[in-house]
């Protein structure tokens, strides 16, 4: 089942890059597209419960449209920091707590924050995120993190576990 | 129609990019620079891509413009996070305003030696 969803996939991906119907184009992608399976076939994240629950998918692109929403914003007040004059920022680091578990998820979050407002993801272990603020607003982990993440710990949380 | 939008999407792009740039050459130190330039140059990159999508509608162009962006997402990031965490490791201080209180170090630093022990 695991080699099954790489190989559509990887399958899939080939075919909306290439966009043609050539029949060489098939065996190419039915070649490579193995090979990889064979390979890294078994590393897959796959969860038999979760894979075919609606819900978990609604929620995921919830997330996604929050996290352009964000992005977007973040580009503009960045804009407005390095166009004014002697850039308002008072860089810091703070660390913020992790609860997602799911290897996935924890990507998934690390890269909202690096595109978030002001923040950057500068190194993650265990049960902590350590985050590089370009406009410290406070130290405090609690303050920190519902100013840095907002609901979108939960939201993955909800997604992938 | 849908040449305006290719300009549109086009100038937004652009606009980005060139803030990401000024950016990079502004910030104080390497970390405000990365959080410049990944921010704007990813939202910047996306719209130019999106851009290439409305002109060639959905043909072999348009379709890996749209595959590029879905891997420029997930890969500016964590490209940009290695990039972070290598200065971090390798010892580069963290710039501050002359006269702010110390909001840094949250953690003990590790050093490249200690990692390989």
């Amino acid at each position: 089942m695991n080699q099954l969803l790489v190989f559509i996939l990887l399958f899939g991906i080939w075919k909306l890059m290439t966009w043609s119907n050539d029949l060489g184009s098939y065996i190419a992608g039915i070649l490579s597209a193995l090979f990889i399976t064979l390979l890294y076939g078994k590393e897959f994240p796959y969860h038999p419960k979760h894979t075919f629950q609606i819900r978990r998918y609604i929620i995921f692109i919830k997330f996604l449209f929050v996290f352009l929403y964000q992005m977007i914003k973040a580009n503009f007040v960045m804009a407005y920091r390095i166009l004014s004059p002697g850039p308002p920022i008072k860089p810091g680091v703070v660390k913020i707590s992790l609860r997602l578990k799911s290897p996935l998820g924890r990507l998934i979050l690390a890269n909202a924050i690096t595109l978030a407002p002001g923040t950057f993801t500068l190194d993650i272990t265990e049960d902590t995120l350590l985050i590089h603020w370009i406009y410290v607003g406070t130290t405090d982990p609690v303050e920190a993190e519902e100013m840095i993440c907002g609901n979108l710990q939960s939201i993955l949380k909800e997604v992938f576990e | 129609m849908i040449d305006l939008l290719f300009y549109v999407l086009m100038s937004i792009g652009l606009c980005f990019v060139f803030l990401g740039c000024v950016g990079l050459l502004r910030m104080p130190d390497v970390y405000c620079r990365l959080q410049a330039s990944t921010k704007c140059v990813t939202l910047g990159t996306g719209s130019i891509l999106l851009a290439a999508l409305a002109k060639t509608g959905f043909s072999a162009i348009g379709m890996k413009a749209l595959i590029s962006l879905v891997f420029l997402f997930l890969n500016s990031p964590t490209s940009a996070h290695a990039l972070a965490k290598a200065a971090d490791i390798s010892g580069i201080k963290f710039w501050e305003k002359p006269g702010d209180e110390k909001i840094y170090p949250a953690k003990p630093r590790p050093t490249v030696d200690s990692d390989i022990e």
